[in-house]
């Protein structure tokens, strides 16, 4: 199961997922987050692999 | 994705500009678009005293980080406001120091409380966002022109100036709109030329950067942060982003090119000007808002600390 983590939210996907699909599903904004894979950092058209460790950091400063 | 330049595994889509890039040649990137910015508004040019003002986050230490490598000389300034709750001013500073310090860069940390006895959470009944940024553009104002710098530089990028580009003509703040830019002569001598040099780089790029360079930064914002606004002014813009790719730097750039339009208001508000009847800052009343904030925060200012002395 590919483990996704992001600021404290945590979701474990079973089947191989395009990192675009990822987060449209999620709600979440390409142009406000960075994706690591196993710590490299990929493009929106990257695939998830189940056994991967994926990192989302959110870019956006908050003050 | 493949880098459009060598084919090599890319890290970052550039939608706007409709390729992607690999590690090496996004680095190249940074520093061609950052140093282009420089000299398109002519911000300051090698061999002049540059100040850049680092707070600790990603923008700010990116860009100093930036600039040395370009070959300018920054010095960097750290303005200690005198936030202890979370040991939000400590972390950051040490966050700061051991940046300069592993890059051999000059730093100069100021703090509130060095010039007026105490530091923001002492002064009236609540700290305010707003007041203690007022606060901070004074002293950091203060110190570039006292000590004169040539030029007074931020970390602020294309989000943060389309955000509150976007804020500004929802509230028409003319004289806002008038005095936003990418940078801003001094035209007293109690005024530091100020430039921001990132304005044409996303949050995105400044934050892959800033990644990729191994730079530690502090990720919370100051405890006390009111930006809720800001932020929501950039979320809706990089919806439209999303879906029409290049929107804010047109957006942003294009407002540049008709700044002409908030001329009158700009002339009008320079006309304006006095000095500061304590300090001699250029302001609009008789005393200038920090000082006038001073004064209203009971009188008492403690074991206040000439200005002059400290520089
Ligand atoms: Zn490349
Ligand atoms: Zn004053």
């Amino acid at each position: 199961m590919a483990k996704i983590v992001m600021e404290g939210r945590e979701w474990e996907v079973k089947r191989r997922i395009n990192v675009l699909r990822f987060l449209e599903k999620e709600g979440i904004n390409p142009e406000e987050v960075l994706v690591l894979i196993n710590g490299k950092v990929v493009t929106e058209d990257a695939v998830m692999e189940p056994q991967d460790e994926v990192k989302i950091l959110w870019v956006l400063s908050r003050g | 994705m493949k880098c459009r330049v060598c084919k090599k595994r890319a890290v970052i889509n550039l939608r706007a500009q409709n390729r992607g890039l690999c590690e090496e040649c996004f680095d190249a990137y940074v520093l061609d678009r950052v140093e282009r910015t420089i000299k398109r508004y002519k911000m300051f040019s090698r061999g002049q005293r540059i100040l850049v003002a680092v707070s600790g986050g990603k923008d700010s230490l990116g860009l100093w980080d930036i600039l040395a490598r370009l070959g300018y000389e920054p010095a960097g300034l750290f303005v200690d406001m005198g936030i202890s709750r979370g040991n939000y001013y400590a972390r950051s500073r040490e966050v700061v120091e051991s940046f300069a310090q592993s890059r051999g860069l000059e730093l100069v940390v100021e703090s509130l409380e060095a010039w007026w006895g105490r530091g923001i959470e002492k002064i009236g009944r609540r700290v305010l966002c707003p007041t203690c940024g007022m606060a901070k553009r004074y002293l950091t104002n203060r110190v570039a022109a006292d000590r004169g710098y040539d030029v007074l530089c931020t970390g602020h990028n294309l989000d943060d100036e389309a955000a509150v580009l976007l804020s500004n003509l929802l509230n028409w703040q003319v004289g806002y709109l008038a005095r936003q830019a990418p940078v801003l002569d001094s035209w007293h001598p109690r005024l530091a030329r100020k430039a921001k040099p990132l304005v044409l780089l996303t949050e995105k790029e400044s934050a892959l950067y800033t990644l990729l360079r191994g730079i530690e930064y502090v990720e919370e914002p100051c405890p006390y942060s009111q930006g809720a606004t800001t932020l929501r002014y950039k979320r809706v813009l990089n919806q439209v982003e999303w879906r029409s790719p290049g929107t804010k730097q047109r957006f942003y750039t294009l407002f540049l090119k008709n700044k002409g339009l908030f001329e009158g208001v700009a002339k009008e508000e320079r006309e304006g000007l006095k000095e500061c009847k304590r300090c001699g800052q250029p302001t609009w009343e008789g005393l200038c808002a920090f000082c006038r904030f001073m004064e209203e925060s009971h009188g008492d200012f403690g074991r206040e600390v000439s200005a002059g002395d400290q520089v």
